[in-house]
């Protein structure tokens, strides 16, 4: 047989392996990429290094082949066996290496006893001040925050517990959502963030079986795809509560840059090629999205001002909090319903509140954002 | 033909149906402009490449078929679009096989696909 049957005996078991995958038969698709493998292996054998292209691309494809099997040292042996022949162009040894240095990721964590959901939310920081594996530590910090924040939520929305406007999450969402940090590709900055699968599911009030963290990654992948692409329309699809969409639309704004920092945070999943690109035109229609659903239980004739300042406090008896403005103390009432995972990162940090002036008592609470 | 239950269910994932539904639009779109079709498939990552040629092209291996590179975007202003096309045309030509390709991003919302061909340097 020639390279080309081969290989597309090869690409027919990998096709089989992707519908099966689709269908949620990971057993069947192990099987298929498994063969698929075996035959682009064989493959490699019919064609000429002197092919360079081809003889790359197969190579790298049987690797990946045997990954996306489950066959681990099946991957590492073609991956080790051709990088050490001398014979493969630069682009393929590239591919090689990056596919050996997730696959020993993936070891080091199963090794640890860490089992981690498959398919992270990759973030990538793109802007003038943002590097190769570099980037301001209170940006990632607050990226990886409000991340948390809306897993924690997600999870909430799918167990349909009351919206939580004050505290943490309940112990029992803590136990089963269990957000992790790991390396990603290499790339302008790049960060992953998964769940860790939990060990012994607890029993929950309103549960009949514990939240797949796939199903928690996969949700809150959609609702900030329509928090960006449709907030007052496709997002209230989605999610029907509006103090969730609330605080889902606010963190998600809260993720999108000013322009001044970084430009453009790019969420993707791996296998999918749709990635979110969060940018300052997005904050814009968002902070829109906002102040339609805040406004319109309040004065909608009355003209809305933003406040510059530090924030200093937030008082729950008195539904207020307290900006230094620099020129003085600014108090805000009827911050009510905005949540603790909003405000929280933004303590002692310079913000922009929108409020509503008014005549005769301090300025109504719209929403709050950083000013970084 | 619109989607019987079978389909539905196999394609149930919103996320999995947008990236599948933007390889077949930028698939076509690329028969349309450029008069190429898909000859053949290769793995890389947890993704595939596609590979494209005329139609009845006699093909024993890969060299001289063209690599497309595809993409896609819910939505997104001039700016995003422009952007991803760069990023795409920079996977294609950085540091990978020096040859000819495609690189192709469908914009959903904006109704667009955008297709830009790369020449080896």
């Amino acid at each position: 047989m020639t390279w080309r049957e081969h290989h597309e005996r090869s690409d027919a078991h990998a096709w089989d392996a992707d519908i099966a995958k689709a269908r949620g038969d990971i057993d069947s698709a192990r099987r298929s990429f498994a063969l698929a493998a075996q035959a682009e292996e064989t493959a490699i054998g019919e064609i000429s290094p002197n092919k360079a292209r081809t003889y790359g691309v197969t190579v790298v494809s049987a690797a990946s082949l045997y990954r996306e099997a489950q066959l681990a040292t099946e991957a590492e042996r073609v991956a080790h066996t051709y990088l050490a022949s001398g014979l493969l162009p630069e682009f393929a040894k590239t591919q090689l290496r990056e596919l050996l240095h997730a696959l020993w990721d993936e070891q080091a964590r199963a090794a640890a006893g860490i089992d981690l959901a498959e398919q992270p939310l990759q973030f990538s920081v793109r802007g003038e001040m943002i590097f190769r594996g570099v980037a301001p530590l209170l940006l990632i910090e607050g990226i990886a925050k409000r991340v948390e924040s809306m897993l924690y939520r997600v999870a909430e929305l799918e167990q349909k517990y009351n919206h939580r406007l004050r505290g943490q999450p309940s112990k029992e969402i803590k136990s089963l959502i269990q957000p992790w940090l790991v390396q990603s590709a290499p790339g302008s900055y790049q960060f992953a963030i998964t769940l860790r699968r939990p060990i012994q599911p607890p029993l929950l009030q309103a549960a009949e079986e514990p939240l797949a963290p796939a199903r928690i990654l996969e949700r809150l992948m959609e609702i900030m795809q329509m928090s960006a692409k449709s907030p007052e329309d496709g997002l209230p699809q989605l999610v029907s509560d509006d103090a969730y969409r609330r605080t889902f639309l606010t963190l998600t704004r809260d993720l999108a840059p000013r322009g001044s920092t970084y430009q453009s945070l790019v969420i993707s999943r791996e296998g999918q090629s749709t990635d979110l690109i969060l940018s300052s035109e997005t904050r814009f229609s968002l902070n829109e999205a906002i102040r339609n659903i805040r406004r319109s239980v309040k004065d909608v004739t009355v003209e809305l001002r933003e406040y510059r300042g530090t924030l200093r406090a937030v008082d729950l008896n008195r539904d207020s909090l307290r900006l230094d403005t620099g020129k003085g103390e600014c108090r805000i009432n009827g911050v009510g319903d905005a949540v603790d995972d909003v405000i929280g990162p933004m303590m002692n940090r310079p913000v922009i509140v929108t409020a509503q002036p008014q005549l005769h008592s301090h300025p109504q609470f719209i929403d709050i954002e950083p000013d970084d | 033909m619109p989607p019987d239950d079978t389909m539905q269910a196999t394609h149930g994932n919103e996320l999995d149906a947008t990236r599948d539904g933007a390889c077949a639009c930028v698939i076509a779109a690329v028969e349309l402009v450029a008069g190429l079709v898909v000859i053949s498939r290769a793995r890389q990552g947890s993704g595939a490449d596609y590979y494209v040629a005329p139609p009845g092209t006699d093909w024993e291996d890969l060299e001289e078929l063209t690599r497309l590179e595809v993409s896609s975007i819910d939505h997104g202003v001039e700016r995003q679009l422009r952007a991803r096309m760069r990023q795409k045309i920079a996977q294609i030509t950085a540091g990978a096989e020096n040859s000819r390709g495609i690189a192709g991003v469908a914009a959903f919302r904006e109704l667009q696909i955008r297709l830009a061909t790369v020449e080896p340097t």
